[in-house]
């Protein structure tokens, strides 16, 4: 019976859909169009959760995005920043290059200082594979550092001017009288000049040896003072200050050998 | 009217199913599952006239000709009712069983009208395309919404059991 019953159905179903088709084929459409409303709700509720999920999407990818764009702005920062220090760097070889001597060999980061209490020596973190050698002068954009008196292929030790062992041929800026500035530590010059040499607190004093390790004419020190003379002294005995703060320094140019 | 709303629900889900998935995928068929829980709960007789009605309320909905999804629903409920001697109901691998060929006896429902009509417009591609998705979300989907049906629908009527 329940056979019959069902192929009633399918004579039915083939007929609605024949005559649907022959007569009235509008039909379908008229009464999908009434009754969308119902599944509209559902439509509109689904393109609203693919609309959510979409914009969660994106700003996952905003997030992503904005993460990258901060790491590169990072990255371009530091880029900068290591700019401005080569820029700097730069700089300061062009101005030991005009003001000191042509020959500049390198520019060598100052990796420490030594740990005696006695003597005042750098370590460079450059040596001999990138050309330093001993015998080269040290300099920097404020004045004369020192010598360098031992190398190793990637490091190189400078002798700075206050060193207890350092001889530095001096002159004063603005006058004659060729002297010697022997280094006192921690951060004093004792300068010995000939007793017809006009000094005063506050000179200048720059190299002015004649052949010596150094270029003529790099900034030393400062006169801080003028030590009383004894009777029968062959020389005038100053003392001076370094030009240069060895405990800033974080970079030298190394000069070649004369 | 438990049923009807059941009917509403299913229907707004259907819809809402659609929505979700990528026009690519063929979304699981509630209508049948809708019919098959309907019919469940029915004697045969009514259960063929609900499942025939749910089809053309589809065939209408979907703006295609009457009786194209209503035999289709109408012989899976047939098939169902054929199972339901052979394979436990209750059971929820037999209830799969069920599912699958009251599925392919939905299928052959909607063989016997594209024959009819000299269809044109369903080549084998778009069959193959729609028939396999279809039937497996459906499949996956049925444990859920099973349960959900009976749960809101409340305790079967043993007599039709």
């Amino acid at each position: 019976m329940l056979r019959l019953v069902y192929l009633g159905y399918v004579l039915l179903a083939l007929a609605l859909s024949s005559l649907t088709a022959s007569f009235v084929p509008q039909l379908p459409g008229e009464v999908s169009a009434r009754i969308a409303p119902l599944f509209g709700l559902g439509r509109r509720t689904a393109q609203n959760l693919r609309a959510a999920a979409t914009s969660l999407l994106d700003r996952r990818n905003l997030r992503a995005e904005n993460r990258a764009l901060t790491e590169e702005i990072a990255w371009l920062k530091e880029s900068n920043l290591e700019l401005k220090v080569e820029l700097e760097r730069l700089r300061r070889a062009l101005a030991v290059r005009e003001a000191q001597a042509p020959g500049v060999v390198a520019i060598a980061p100052v990796i420490t200082e030594d740990t005696s209490g006695l003597y005042r020596r750098l370590i460079l973190g450059l040596g001999e594979s990138a050309g330093l050698s001993v015998g080269m002068p040290v300099t920097s954009p404020d004045g004369l550092v020192g010598v360098i008196i031992e190398t190793t292929p990637h490091r190189a030790v400078v002798r700075t001017i206050v060193d207890p062992e350092s001889r530095v041929g001096v002159r004063p800026a603005g006058g004659p009288g060729r002297g010697i500035a022997v280094g006192e530590p921690p951060a004093g010059l004792r300068v010995e000049l000939p007793v017809e040499t006009q000094v005063a607190i506050g000179d200048l004093l720059v190299t002015g040896s004649l052949q010596g390790l150094f270029p003529e004419g790099i900034p030393v020190a400062r006169v801080t003072r003028i030590l009383p003379r004894p009777p029968g002294a062959l020389r005038k005995v100053v003392r001076a200050e370094p030009l240069v703060k060895f405990g800033l320094l974080e970079e030298v140019v190394v000069l070649g050998k004369l | 009217m438990k049923a009807f709303l059941l009917v509403v629900f299913s229907l707004v889900l259907q819809s809402l199913v659609s929505g979700l998935l990528p026009d690519r995928i063929s979304p699981p068929d509630l209508w049948f599952l809708l019919a098959v829980v309907l019919a469940s709960r029915q004697n045969p007789y009514a259960g063929l006239a609900v499942a025939f009605g749910l089809g053309l309320l589809q065939d209408l909905s979907s703006a295609g000709y009457p009786g194209f999804h209503a035999l289709g629903l109408v012989s899976a409920a047939y098939a169902f009712y054929g199972l339901r001697g052979w394979l436990h109901w209750e059971e929820p691998a037999a209830r799969m069983v069920i599912l699958a060929l009251a599925f392919l006896a939905k299928w052959g429902g909607y063989l016997i009208l594209v024959y009819w009509m000299r269809y044109t417009t369903l080549p084998a591609s778009t069959w193959v395309q729609v028939f396999a998705p279809e039937l497996l979300l459906t499949l996956l989907l049925a444990p859920v919404y099973l349960r959900f049906a009976e749960a809101f629908l409340g305790p079967e009527d043993e007599a039709y059991a």
